[in-house]
């Protein structure tokens, strides 16, 4: 356990309110139409899900963060609240896939945290997620331009999530010891052999996130500036040639500069989220008052537009807030890791999530071109919240071996205070 | 209930989530910098008292006995030894690469990796990938002789 000085600051208050919000929009949903029974469940289950993992993990694993813990399940809990207010089947899945997440967070902590033996699993992952990719390119199904799933009857996954996983592993596994460039020729090759697969799988979004992720952490591993402004260059010439080779990112380029050019058509999608943020206003219309489901695919992409237009556009700029503080931990704690293996594991995870969450907010109100790529933790999807929870499960683990080590020196140089001079 | 009465409860209970969303956001940012000075006080402790030292080298011999015998670099953590400023031990013999080897505190010994090819011997035996040195080990990297001297307790 923890001794008592190192006692961290009570998070017993943002444990209710989060407890109290998630309870609370549940039981206002379930009269939402006369009555229903469902919503009830949910708003026992949810918080329960909550407080139970910070007890339990708490507990087991004093070491772990539960500030990104109780954050991302916090996200986790609004993102289904929203789902079963647009979707209540969607929502019932979501719940599903948010406890197999939590199932797999687990799984991938206590292997980052303990597990010494990921030099021999490297080739395995490298090759797995390099099939998943060729088969997907083989086998998968079109979905909005990209060609990025796989069916497998009863439920479809979506590859390039996971590969963003394999890529953060794999990176921080050769960068933390192998320090030449000749050296990295297998990484390397592995890296644009994923962008590469996923660029013709037309899934840009996935594209962006990967190759940024790769150059962050190739950066942060060599601090070689040359080559990382070299790869800086050889991003915004690539973009500016898929931009002339596919369609769909020219129409993506096109209704971020004027979406009023056909608001019926390639158009409609943006602007009416940008209608739902504004009709929301500061405090939102109220949960179940306004219409987010006019939006197209509001329960993945467009979920943060939705949130804005029920919640207000305060809550989601505290939800944003809430994303900083997760990203800013991620980083503290690359900080203080000893070995630049958990060092550069933790910048990978931080960097695809930050990414992807400025990715799709800064798409939904038309800051940058819209790129589909899911909200981490809110949206809905398997694949994505599987992923997004083993990026997860990697920080936590970063965060039991940091914290392990830092407790045992710590207790060391008092133990060494104590002993009197001779 | 009927529709004009579940309006009017949602129009209230928007401003309960919005109040209840904003005592999140503080909390939060007031626990974590709480935390964050916490960290910072134990890593200073931790600095000040050296109980992140797990090793020490002691320079043996140098090629053209220049440098002072006996010399002690402190190995913390993860360590990178070489000629260049970005090594964590910095020595300026011109028989080391730039970043010459990695020494790695491991469960079992110091783990020492030469980087890109360095010529680093373990007890006599020329490492290519990685070796495992013990309390007492010799090692040398390009004409440089260091004997390695863990410490007793701070092992990981």
């Amino acid at each position: 356990m923890r001794s008592k000085e190192l006692k961290r600051p009570e998070t017993d208050w943002v444990l209710l309110a989060m407890t109290l919000f998630e309870a609370t929009a549940f039981i206002l949903l379930a009269f939402r139409d006369g009555f229903d029974f469902v919503p009830l469940i949910l708003a026992v289950s949810v918080p329960l899900l909550l407080v139970a993992q910070v007890l339990l993990l708490g507990r087991a694993y004093p070491h772990m963060d539960s500030y990104i813990l109780i954050i991302v399940n916090f996200l986790c809990g609004v993102g289904l609240i929203m789902l079963y207010r647009l979707d209540a089947g969607r929502a019932l899945r979501q719940l599903l896939f948010y406890g197999v997440g939590v199932m797999a967070m687990m799984g991938m902590t206590f292997l980052v945290a303990r597990y010494r033996g990921w030099r021999k699993l490297r080739l395995l992952i490298m090759l797995a997620s390099v099939a998943m990719l060729g088969l997907t390119l083989l086998i998968g199904e079109e979905n909005g331009g990209a060609k990025n799933w796989i069916d497998l009857g009863f439920l479809s996954i979506q590859p390039s999530e996971f590969v963003k996983v394999a890529l953060v592993l794999c990176l921080a596994m050769d960068l933390s010891e192998r320090r030449t460039v000749r050296q990295l020729v297998p990484v390397g090759l592995f890296a644009v052999a994923c962008v590469g697969l996923i660029v013709l799988q037309k899934d840009l979004g996935a594209v962006l996130i990967c190759f940024l992720t790769c150059l962050t952490v190739y950066y942060v591993a060599t601090s070689n500036w040359m080559l990382a402004l070299a790869g800086l260059v050889c991003a915004a010439a690539g973009s500016t040639v898929l931009y002339h080779l596919f369609d769909h990112v020219r129409t993506r380029v096109a209704i971020w500069q004027n979406p009023w050019d056909s608001p019926q058509g390639s158009g409609y999608q943006i602007i009416q989220s940008l209608i739902s943020i504004a009709s929301g206003g500061l405090t939102g219309m109220g949960l179940g008052l306004g219409s987010p489901d006019i939006v197209p695919v509001a329960e993945s992409d467009f979920i943060f537009s939705a949130i804005c237009e029920e919640f207000g556009i305060l809550v989601g700029l505290i939800l944003i807030l809430l994303y900083v503080i997760l990203f800013a931990r991620g980083l503290l704690l690359a900080m203080r890791a000893r070995s630049s293996f958990h060092a550069l594991l933790a910048v990978g995870a931080v960097t695809s999530l930050a990414l992807q969450t400025f990715m799709i907010v800064g798409g939904v109100i038309k800051m940058i071109p819209l790129t589909g790529v899911t909200l981490p933790f809110v949206s809905y999807g398997g694949s994505s919240m599987l992923s997004s929870m083993l990026m997860l499960g990697i920080l936590q683990g970063v965060s039991i071996s940091v914290g392990e080590q830092d407790e045992s020196q710590w207790r060391m140089a008092r133990r060494r205070e104590e002993v009197p001079e001779l | 209930m009927n529709a004009s009465a579940y309006e009017l409860l949602a129009s209230i209970a928007r401003y309960w989530f919005l109040g209840l969303a904003a005592l999140i956001a503080v909390r939060l940012i007031l626990a974590v910098v709480r935390e964050m000075r916490i960290e910072w006080r134990v890593q200073r402790e931790i600095s000040e008292a050296g109980t992140s030292i797990n090793a020490t080298l002691v320079l043996l011999s140098d090629e053209d006995r220049r440098m002072r015998r006996g010399k002690l670099y402190a190995v913390e953590g993860e360590t990178t030894v070489g000629r260049s400023h970005n090594c964590d031990v910095r020595i300026g013999s011109p028989s080391l690469k730039g970043t010459h080897c990695i020494l790695n505190m491991e469960a079992d010994g110091m783990n020492v990796v030469p980087v890109g090819g360095a010529f680093v011997v373990v007890d006599g035996e020329v490492v290519g990938r990685r070796a495992l040195a013990q309390d007492g080990s010799t090692i040398q990297m390009g004409g440089l002789v260091f004997r390695l001297r863990l410490e007793e307790g701070n092992a990981l």
